[in-house]
């Protein structure tokens, strides 16, 4: 039986696998295949990207309990998509635009409806036995709380920010994805920036987690 | 300490290139705020980059893999959590009621496209004389790139799709794929496709059977019945081909109708030119505004009736969907431009500008155009120095407009002027608030918040 810290480091690296993997006449044989209905395709289609879709989505939303039936329609919306895909980008562009719509549009709808994010963490399995139990609860925690603070940031912002930061997207991916100017996801990055600081510097528990880290580097 | 916006230039040019990583690398060095907030942030997101999304055990996969083709091959939408929100479902409603109201209205606009007007100028061989052609998504040109697919982009009544295998259904796929074929039967049946790029539209009528054939999805084959299309742009090596029982249409220009029935092709064309290549009789060039008859024996080409629109013309002109925005309704257009109304106060002829405006109201101008005169009027007597008059205006609007970004600008505005050009700090306070109440997450959302805690703190 593989342990909490194997899964997580062996589904780390499909992910890369899956990112580093970007072949255009691989993508574009599958767009093709999808769209003559081929089923195979659709499965393969969804091995392939619901992983990754599911990945960035959690890392931009946070622990959701929506996050499984966000991942399925942005698959599903990825599908619906194809005929409008011309392949000059790769499928990962494509992806990441269907990500994106899909996380700005939760998150609007999210601050629409309540401001408060579940604090219980990830909703990782975790036993008795397990060691590393409680430094895991303890990173959930934090986890939840920076997304927590990240929720005063506007769904654009906060979006461009943690696709920058995050998934590694530049400007200029990130515009594409998000059909804005560059200068304007350079300006949102910025001012998550500043904001998302002056938040963290606010904030008493991730004020005192910065302070334990600093010291730590510090000894 | 650096300026700030030495920092900003500095972390913006980061995100150019490898270049600019460097500048910021350096800035970082020499500059305490911005190391500080770098290590912090990186330091926060560290934990961010290191969670994982919770993992889905393999039954669950599978559980989702199967959803996940159950939606697609049915061409519905996702599945509905099985969660109480009243809230998704009151959207749901809202959003199947909208669909319902288009649906009612496509098909309005589809029976009067392809069956009231076809019934108007049949032939005796129901072939339609001078059809209408139907109006147009105002979608830019986009550069021609490869071609994947003819997407579907909406159907009414019954359509059939037959894959390439010869597998038959009734669901839509997203796409036509090569050697596919779509069937439309009588009545109010239509298919609506369009390129990956945009740049070509078709528009399948009742009683119709068109098939891809291999190939890019600019090679058809009309095997009855009619189809309008309309070429946004010109790929060298790669016209339109539409071939039918009796010749080939191949594009030269952008908007045509071919029609084909056992006896004859009829080819019609808008806009542009088109060459249709006859079995019997060869190569025919048809211009705009004319018709082609092939009956198998002959070939005639005759001028369209009713007169069609001229070459270079907008054909959509006067046809639902074209010309509301910008100008006036109920046939005012001439007396109601917007552009020329935008044109006086800029160049500082507010009375002008609010003459015209008035005159437009009086003739009666389409909705749109009511709601963005509306805000003309208000920055009309701002350029006036009826400050109160425009304040109150704008606040008028947003009580009007409530949902709309209309409404939403108008009220920011209101704000801004009673904060700036009449210094009432209280209700400026107010305007804010309540901006943020209405929108809070408003395209002005970080401004107001950040000018009404500026007041807040001034108090």
């Amino acid at each position: 039986m593989l342990s909490t810290q194997h899964r997580i480091a062996a589904s780390k690296l499909v992910k890369d696998v899956v990112t580093r993997s970007s072949d255009p006449e691989r993508d574009l044989d599958l767009v093709q295949r999808c769209l003559s209905a081929d089923d195979q395709a659709c499965r393969e289609l969804f091995r392939r990207f619901e992983p990754q879709v599911r990945g960035v989505l959690f890392r931009v939303l946070g622990p959701d309990p929506d996050l499984e039936d966000l991942a399925q329609d942005a698959m599903v919306q990825l599908y619906r998509g194809f005929c409008r895909f011309r392949g000059d980008s790769s499928l990962r562009t494509w992806t990441d635009r269907v990500c994106v719509n899909a996380a700005l549009q939760h998150l609007r709808k999210r601050s629409r409806r309540i401001q408060t994010v579940p604090m219980e963490g990830l909703d990782m399995p975790m036993t008795a036995t397990d060691s590393n139990a409680e430094h895991q609860a303890e990173r959930a925690a934090l986890v939840g709380r920076i997304h927590q603070v990240m929720d005063r940031l506007t769904p654009d912002k906060r979006v461009a920010f943690l696709m920058h930061e995050l998934e590694g997207r530049t400007a200029a991916e990130i515009a594409t994805a998000s059909d804005t100017p560059v200068s304007t996801i350079k300006s949102r990055i910025w001012y998550a920036r500043q904001e998302l600081h002056r938040a963290a510097a606010q904030d008493p528990v991730l004020r005192d987690y910065l302070d334990g880290q600093r010291r730590g580097g510090e000894k | 300490m650096s300026d700030r916006r030495d920092c900003r230039s500095a972390f913006e040019r980061r995100l150019d290139d490898a270049v600019g990583e460097e500048v910021w690398q350096r800035h970082v060095a020499a500059c305490d705020d911005c190391r500080a907030q770098t290590w912090d942030l990186g330091t926060l997101m560290a934990p961010l980059r290191d969670a994982e999304a919770p993992p889905v055990d393999g039954a669950r996969l599978a559980a989702l893999e199967d959803r996940f083709l159950a939606q697609i091959r049915q061409g519905e939408a996702p599945g509905e959590p099985a969660t109480d929100r009243p809230e998704r479902r009151r959207w749901l409603t809202l959003g199947a009621i909208a669909a319902g109201v288009l649906v009612l209205v496509s098909a309005a606009w589809l029976a009067r496209g392809w069956i009231t007007d076809h019934n108007a100028g049949k032939g005796d061989d129901g072939i339609a004389e001078g059809m209408a052609p139907p109006p147009m998504k105002g979608a830019t040109p986009q550069a021609p790139a490869r071609y994947l697919a003819l997407g579907v982009t909406s159907t009414a009544g019954r359509v059939v799709h037959r894959a390439a295998d010869g597998s038959a259904s009734d669901s839509m796929p997203a796409g036509l794929s090569p050697g596919a074929e779509l069937e439309t039967m009588e009545g109010q049946s239509a298919v609506v496709l369009e390129s990956s790029a945009r740049d070509l539209r078709l528009q399948m009528g009742p009683r119709s059977r068109l098939r891809r054939l291999a190939g890019t999805d600019r090679r058809l084959r009309l095997e009855r019945g009619e189809v309008m299309a309309e070429v946004r742009s010109k790929i060298a090596g790669d016209s339109l081909k539409i071939h039918t029982p009796h010749g080939t249409v191949t594009v030269r220009g952008t908007q045509f109708l071919v029609q084909t029935r056992a006896a004859r092709t009829v080819v019609t064309v808008f806009r542009g030119r088109v060459r249709y290549r006859s079995r019997v009789s060869g190569d025919h060039l048809v211009a705009a505004g004319k018709r082609l008859e092939d009956d198998t024996s002959a070939v005639t080409v005759r001028a369209t009736r009713p007169p069609s629109p001229t070459p270079g013309s907008d054909p959509m002109a006067g046809t639902m969907g074209s010309g509301a925005h910008g100008t006036g309704g109920k046939g005012h257009a001439a007396t109601c431009s917007l552009k020329r109304v935008r044109r006086l106060i800029r160049t500082g002829r507010a009375r002008a500008a609010r003459a015209a405006i008035a005159s437009c109201r009086k003739a009666g101008a389409h909705a749109t155009t009511v709601t963005v005169l509306k805000m003309l009027d208000a920055q009309a007597l701002l350029a006036l120095g009826k400050v109160g008059a425009a304040v109150r205006a704008y606040h008028r609007i947003a009580r009007h407009h409530r949902d709309s970004r209309l409404g939403q600008n108008a009220l920011f505005t209101a704000g801004q002027l009673e904060l700036s050009r009449l210094g009432q700090k209280k209700r400026a306070l107010a305007t804010f608030r309540r901006y943020l109440r209405t929108y809070p997450s408003g395209r002005y959302a970080s401004e107001a918040r950040h000018l009404a805690r500026s007041l807040e703190a001034g108090k």
